[in-house]
């Protein structure tokens, strides 16, 4: 039997500190007993390599295999496949410390380690991740650099800066294979959600739900202007409407219809007006929810996202990481003639409840039978008897809107929203709850307005029969008129509830100059990292596009061709050049005749001066033995003598050529 | 100068026939001012060559027999109190000549031996405190027996890098031997021989030597060598400093002799085993028994032109 593979002291510190790094990021990933199990093999083979302990038995390690698949088993059930697939990887690479008999074991466990690395960034994407792996990367193959030198080396630091050195020496190509390695699109995907839950809007939305959201400094989305800001009061982010109320929770329904825009968005979007149009790019972050977020009406959008007949966008698929887009929105009123069933759909009311609102709502109609009126009532009254506050009383009953309109008289955005939408709805006024975001804060360092969850707002529109278009009302305008103007972190600062999950962004922390600057360019860094290298798949198609014109297979594959061929001469062109200062002419010739000769099996013998060279020659062809002794008397002046005459180094040339020339092609004999 | 060295040749070969090479070996030898180190078995001439040498170059000698029970004394001379003069009065010894034929010097104890290391380095000798100056030119030709005979202490490697050269006469070939034969011993003729050149002439020929040029090319191939004697894992240590040096010397001083003014690669190769064969050593090589099989491994191995 083979002795067993005894790692190096170095090895089993940087084995050690591989595990810990690349164990790390999963904390919050895998199960817990997980790591349970990392403390037992890694002091198992601790033990082991201190000669204290033997490798376990084989039924033990059957029974850690098969207790570690039915953890995995039942962690199936409430997690996603994701985490389990993930876990299993992590098992297996610890169970695989338990059975490091060979190098070849302990090169599988760094492989898996390096799996891992790359699987971390199945979950986290941030800078300080990538750092990170990247430092985990270094550590686990300066593990690899131990495991194949079988010396012991005392200096432990070594393979750390070997490994380090080969990483930057390996920089350059990676950028080169960023820039243009063709992004080709997954060819079988796994459910991403990995059980992660979001911050943001839902698609109900009940009393309290934004107030909730107000707890919360998480950023919504960033979006960057080409053109000029919209000015504050107008920054209505739409996400998404709600048409069904059930007389408690405002909800949408299923069938919202996409709207046939192949040639209202190119109508629109020809007619560009710089006054009212707006182009932008927003990045958004994972919701776990189709929808996304733009102003007014988007009339240019990417194809990934369809419109929908209530001006808002939706995408294919739930948004599980941050993306961003690009959109062009126009400020105004969306027009909309409205069919028949879409028209009852937005009047639609539970058929009893709220008797009082209704009849509130019945009798403003009666008393102004214009719209406009209508609605000019009914912000005067909740100008004059509300008040906004982030913690209204509880609205327990089933007439909420009553209770609210009439006794507590309390809240905040979406209890105005809601029974403003009531009241438009309960009078004959088609009416809508929308839920989006109000605001945006500027950072300057980029132009960049960063939206956050607390910033999440919900208004109506009504539909106004005059001009055929839905019109925006915000009942939080005439309630807190301050809430539009005002960036919502000093309005609610005053408020407890109000960022109750953020402590570093709450009043106080937030006004600190020099963290406010450090959290603006933290964000713009980040804005940068997603735009340029976590997204650049979006971008590369335009960056090749600039360097090739027109992008086909044959030119990516024939770029990729050329580059490596390039780097491939380089480092040929490196080597080559090392060998030492360009050859003497009088060698190279030499060396010309000796390839001449090789056939004929002559050629000049390792060692042999080129004085007896010649003279052999003198011999091996008598028929040129003049020529071999110039020969040999031109070499010996230029190369050793001391100022020769420069023409011989002309006639060595050309009494070689004449040699070269005369030289039988075979042996003659 | 060069009809004299071939003139110096000649006579010498009249008394040690069919040894042209190593006649020219030890003249090369001498006019790059370095000792040489006859080895060989007893009987091959290695006397012969030394004295003769010695006549030819017209040099003031003294011949020293070592033994095994000699002390440095015996060499370097001795103080003895005079009476008369009621101090002491230093007595020199034989080593105080130009040219001291050490024959034997592995016979005597690495006592006896060591005491010639200063007079061969520094050309002096230092005792009770008084240096003595040797007259110049100072020559020591050793003879040895090899290190396989019987009685014999090797010298220690400091002595042996103190002589340029190492060279070994062998058998004579068949015609000259035939010739010594018919001729009768051809030592009766040594003390008849004639000094060919003065010690000023010899002195102007080792100057000639000096300014033989040496060419980029030659130092490149002359590294080359030294590089692989230090890297290849056969050779327990490499070429010294000093050993590349004396190559190098000793090359000038035997291109000077073949008639040329400049140094070619087969003046290295010729010259690599006299002046390197004592001072490389294998690494199997414990008892320091020759080193021919590296040479031959560093002319065959280290190419002449790169």
């Amino acid at each position: 039997m083979k002795p067993l593979f005894q790692l190096t002291r170095s090895s089993m510190i940087w084995l050690l500190v591989s595990i810990l790094m690349v164990m790390i990021p999963y904390v919050t990933v895998v199960p817990g007993w997980l790591f349970l199990l990392a403390v037992f093999t890694v002091g198992w083979r601790l033990m082991v390599h201190s000669g204290r302990w033997s490798f376990p038995h084989w039924s033990v390690r059957s029974a850690l295999l098969s207790l570690v698949l039915v953890g995995l088993l039942f962690e199936l059930r409430s997690g996603s496949v994701m985490v389990v697939t993930v876990g299993l990887l992590v098992a297996a690479f610890l169970l695989k410390l338990t059975e490091m008999y060979r190098r070849r074991d302990a090169l599988v466990v760094l492989y898996v380690a390096l799996l891992l690395i790359v699987c971390s960034f199945l979950f986290f994407q941030s800078i300080p991740m990538t750092l990170y792996s990247l430092l985990s990367l270094i550590v686990v193959t300066a593990c690899l650099n131990t495991v194949y030198r079988s010396q012991q080396n005392t200096d432990i630091w070594r393979p750390l800066k070997r490994s380090a050195v080969l990483y930057t020496q390996a920089l350059p190509m990676m950028l080169v294979l960023f820039l243009i390695f063709p992004r080709i699109g997954p060819l079988w995907q796994v459910d991403m959600n990995t059980g992660q839950s979001f911050t943001g809007l839902s698609d109900s939305m009940s009393p309290g739900d934004v107030s909730r959201l107000t707890r919360s400094a998480d950023i919504a989305f960033r979006a960057r202007f080409e053109t000029a800001l919209p000015p504050e009061n107008i920054r209505y982010w739409r996400g998404l409407t709600y048409d069904r109320f059930d007389g408690r929770r405002w909800t949408r329904s299923e069938q919202q219809g996409i709207e046939q825009q192949s040639g209202v968005q190119s109508g629109l979007a020809a007619r560009f007006n710089s006054l009212r149009d707006y182009r932008y790019e927003i990045v958004m972050e994972a919701t776990g929810q189709r929808w996304r977020y733009g102003l007014d009406v988007p009339v240019s959008y990417p194809a990934t996202v369809r419109r929908l007949a209530d001006m808002t966008l939706q995408g294919q698929d739930p948004l599980m990481q941050r993306t961003q887009y690009q959109l062009v929105s126009r400020v105004a009123p969306q027009q909309d003639q409205l069919s028949a069933g879409r028209y009852d759909r937005y009047l639609q009311l539970p058929e009893r409840g709220n008797e009082k609102a209704r009849q509130l709502a019945l009798q403003w109609a009666s008393e102004q039978p214009d719209v406009k009126a209508f609605t000019a009532q009914m912000m005067t009254f909740f100008a004059t008897r509300f008040r906004y506050t982030l913690e209204p009383p509880l609205l327990p009953g089933s007439d909420s809107v009553d209770q609210f309109l009439f006794q507590t008289r309390q809240g905040f955005c979406g209890h105005f929203a809601s029974a403003g939408a009531f009241l438009l709805r309960a009078a004959g006024v088609p009416a809508r709850v929308v839920g989006g975001y109000l605001g945006g804060e500027l950072n300057p360092l980029d132009g960049a307005l960063t939206v956050r969850q607390y910033e999440a707002h919900a208004w109506l529109e009504y539909w106004d029969r005059e001009s055929q278009s839905w019109l925006r009302l915000d009942p939080t305008s005439v309630v807190a008129p301050l809430r539009l103007e005002q960036p919502a972190a000093q309005l609610f600062s005053s408020e407890s509830s109000f960022l109750a999950d953020a402590m570093l962004m709450r009043k106080g922390f937030l006004s600190g100059a020099l963290l406010m600057q450090l959290r603006l360019r933290y964000e713009a860094i980040n804005y940068g990292w997603h735009r340029w290298v976590l997204n650049f798949q979006d971008r590369q198609s335009d960056f090749l596009q600039q360097l090739l014109g027109g992008i086909s297979v044959v030119k990516i594959v024939l770029l990729i061709l050329i580059t490596g061929g390039l780097v491939l001469l380089g480092v040929a062109g490196s080597l080559f050049i090392r060998r030492g200062p360009r050859q003497d002419p009088l060698v190279s010739a030499l060396k010309r005749l000796d390839k001449r000769l090789l056939q004929l099996g002559l050629q000049r013998r390792s060692g042999e001066p080129p004085g007896q060279f010649f003279a052999r020659m003198e011999q091996s062809f008598p028929s040129l033995s003049e020529e071999f002794a110039a020969l040999s008397c031109c070499y010996e002046q230029i190369s050793y003598a001391e100022n020769s005459d420069p023409e011989l180094l002309a006639q060595f040339r050309r009494l070689m050529s004449r040699c070269c020339s005369l030289i039988p092609q075979k042996k003659s004999l | 100068m060069r009809d004299q060295i071939q003139a110096v040749i000649k006579e010498v070969s009249s008394v040690l026939y069919g040894k042209q090479e190593e006649i020219k070996l030890a003249l090369t030898c001498i006019f790059s001012r370095g000792h040489l180190l006859i080895e060989d078995l007893p009987g091959m001439g290695k006397t012969t060559l030394a004295h003769a040498l010695a006549k030819v170059l017209g040099l003031e000698y003294q011949r020293l027999q070592f033994t095994s029970d000699m002390l440095p004394a015996d060499i370097l001379g001795v103080s003895i109190f005079d009476p008369s003069a009621n101090r002491f009065q230093f007595h020199p010894g034989p080593v105080f000549t130009q040219v001291l034929l050490a024959d034997e010097v592995n016979r005597t104890t690495p006592k006896t031996q060591s005491a010639l290391l200063e007079s061969m380095e520094e050309g002096r000798v230092s005792l009770d405190g008084q240096t003595h100056r040797l007259p110049e030119p100072f020559f020591v030709i050793a003879t040895q027996n090899p290190v396989t005979q019987q009685g014999t202490f090797p010298l220690p490697e400091s002595q042996l890098d103190r002589f340029l050269m190492r060279i070994e006469l062998g058998y004579p070939d068949v015609r000259a031997e035939r010739e010594l034969l018919r001729g009768g011993d051809p030592r009766e003729r040594l003390n008849s021989l004639p000094a060919v050149i003065s010690a000023a002439q010899l002195e102007q020929i080792s100057q000639a030597c000096g300014a033989v040029n040496v060419s980029e090319s030659i130092l490149d191939y002359l590294q080359r060598l030294i590089a692989y004697s230090r890297q290849a894992p056969e050779f327990s240590f490499g070429i010294s400093p000093r050993g590349a040096l004396a190559l190098l010397n000793a090359s000038r001083s035997w291109a000077y002799i073949e008639g040329r003014d400049y140094v070619i690669p087969e003046d290295l190769q010729q010259l690599l085993g006299p002046v390197t064969g004592h001072r490389l050593r294998a690494a199997e090589d414990i008892g320091g028994f020759g080193a021919n099989a590296l040479v031959q491994q560093l002319l065959s191995q280290v190419d002449v032109v790169a």
